[in-house]
C-alpha cells in the first residue's frame, strides 16, 4: 500500500501509455471491451477517451473495472482476480464487490472462475476450501483465515464471525461467549470485532484486546470488586489427622493422608510394593 | 536390598511421614493426634538415624561421632554410584 500511497496517480491517455509493455486500464465496460480487442488486435490500448492509472496495471495481481465478461476473457492479460471498484483495484489482493471492504486483505470475489485464487473469498462452493478463501462450508469453515457464520467453528483461529459485514475479514471475531476471550478471537462489538485479536471478556487480558463491546468487562458492574468473573462459594472440608498411611506407604504413595491419594492414572500407576 | 539400604529406605520413609504431619500441624498447631504422631516418629526417625550412623557412617554433617577421624569424607557422594 506504501507504494501507492507514494506513487502518483498519473492518468494517461491509453493511446499513449506509459509503459508500452503494459496493458492500460480502461474504464467503461463497452469501451473496455472493445480496448481489450483493440490492444489484442494492434497492441495500443483503449479507443478514444479511455484512461488508465500506472500503478495499477503495473502490479500483474491488480486488475481492472472490466465487467466480468471481460475480465474472463482476458483474464491472461489482466493477471488474477480482480475487482469492479475503480477506487480499490489496486490494493493487494483485491478481489471483491462489497464497496465498503473490497480494499480489505484476503478479500474475495464473486467471479467463480476467479474465486479459487489464492487469497480470494468466494461464496463457489467447489473452491471455498482454497487458502485464505472465506466460505460457507461449514467442512471448511474452520480452516485458518477462513471466515465462517458457524457456531461450532467460529472459535477457530483467525475463524470469522457471524458479522456479515465484517465476516470475511482475517482475524474477525466470533460471538461464541466462551471463545471470545482466546487469542484471535474477536467480540460482539460491531465496532471492534474486525479489529485484529479483538474481544475479550478477560480482565486482564482486555486490555490486549480491542474491544469495548456489550461483553467487554467495562460494561460489568461488579467489575471493581470482582473482575468479570461471576460469584462463587466455595467450601473446602477441613483436613482431619486421620485415615494415614503408615510412613512406608506414605513415601510410596506421596502422602500421608489416605484422602489425599488422588494418583494421576494418565500414565499408568506406580507399583509400591 | 542390603541391610544398610533397607535401613535407608526405613528412614526416608519416617522423614517424609513426618515433613507431612509438619506440613498439617502448621495448619492446624493444635491437632493433639498430629502432635502426638509428631512426636513419636521424630523418635522413631533419631533412633533410626543414630543406627543408621552407628552401623554405617554419619547420615550428614551432624552425624559424624568419631573423635580421631572425619567420617563423613568415607562414604560415597550422593553423585557417586556406589552412593544409589
Amino acid at each position: 500500500m506504501q507504494y501507492f500511497r507514494n506513487t502518483p496517480r498519473r492518468t494517461m491517455d491509453c493511446q499513449n501509455p506509459h509503459r508500452p509493455d503494459m496493458l492500460p486500464l480502461c474504464r467503461g465496460d463497452s469501451e473496455l471491451r472493445a480496448g481489450i480487442a483493440g490492444n489484442r488486435q494492434n497492441g495500443s490500448g483503449c479507443p478514444g477517451n479511455a484512461r488508465y492509472n500506472e500503478p495499477e496495471y503495473t502490479d500483474q495481481r491488480k486488475t481492472c473495472p472490466l465487467n466480468r465478461e471481460s475480465r474472463v476473457n482476458d483474464n491472461s492479460v489482466y493477471g488474477i482476480c480482480g475487482c469492479a471498484d475503480k477506487d480499490h483495484m489496486h490494493d493487494r489482493d483485491h478481489g471483491c464487490t462489497d464497496k465498503d471492504h473490497m480494499h480489505d486483505r484476503d478479500h474475495g470475489c464473486t467471479d467463480k472462475d476467479h474465486m479459487h485464487d489464492r487469497d480470494r473469498g468466494c461464496a463457489d462452493k467447489d473452491h471455498m476450501h482454497d487458502r485464505d478463501c472465506g466460505c460457507v462450508d461449514k467442512n471448511r469453515m474452520h480452516d485458518r483465515d477462513r471466515g465462517c457464520a458457524d457456531k461450532d467453528h467460529m472459535h477457530d483461529r483467525n475463524c470469522g464471525c457471524a458479522d456479515k459485514d465484517h465476516m470475511h475479514e482475517r482475524d474477525c471475531g466470533c460471538v461464541d461467549k466462551n471463545r471470545m476471550h482466546d487469542r484471535d478471537r474477536g467480540c460482539t462489538d460491531k465496532d471492534h470485532m474486525h479489529d485484529r485479536d479483538c474481544g475479550c471478556v478477560d480482565k486482564n487480558r482486555m486490555h490486549d484486546r480491542g474491544c469495548r463491546g456489550e461483553h467487554s468487562c467495562e460494561n460489568s458492574p461488579t467489575s471493581e470488586q470482582y473482575g468479570c468473573t461471576g460469584l462463587a462459594m466455595a467450601f473446602v472440608p477441613k483436613q482431619e489427622f486421620t485415615e494415614l498411611n503408615d510412613a512406608e506407604d506414605a513415601l510410596c504413595r506421596g502422602t500421608l493422608f489416605r484422602k489425599l491419594d488422588m494418583p494421576f492414572y494418565g500414565s499408568g500407576r506406580r507399583n509400591c510394593k | 536390598m542390603n541391610e544398610r539400604d533397607r535401613l535407608l529406605r526405613r528412614i526416608q520413609a519416617e522423614d517424609f511421614a513426618l515433613y507431612e504431619t509438619v506440613l498439617y500441624l502448621d495448619g492446624h498447631p493444635q491437632n493433639k493426634k498430629a502432635l502426638a504422631f509428631y512426636n513419636k516418629h521424630r523418635d522413631i526417625v533419631k533412633a533410626l538415624r543414630e543406627e543408621f550412623e552407628g552401623k554405617y557412617g554419619p547420615l550428614n554433617i551432624y552425624g559424624n561421632t568419631g573423635d580421631c577421624d572425619w567420617h563423613w569424607v568415607d562414604k560415597p557422594w550422593p553423585w557417586e554410584k556406589e552412593a544409589n
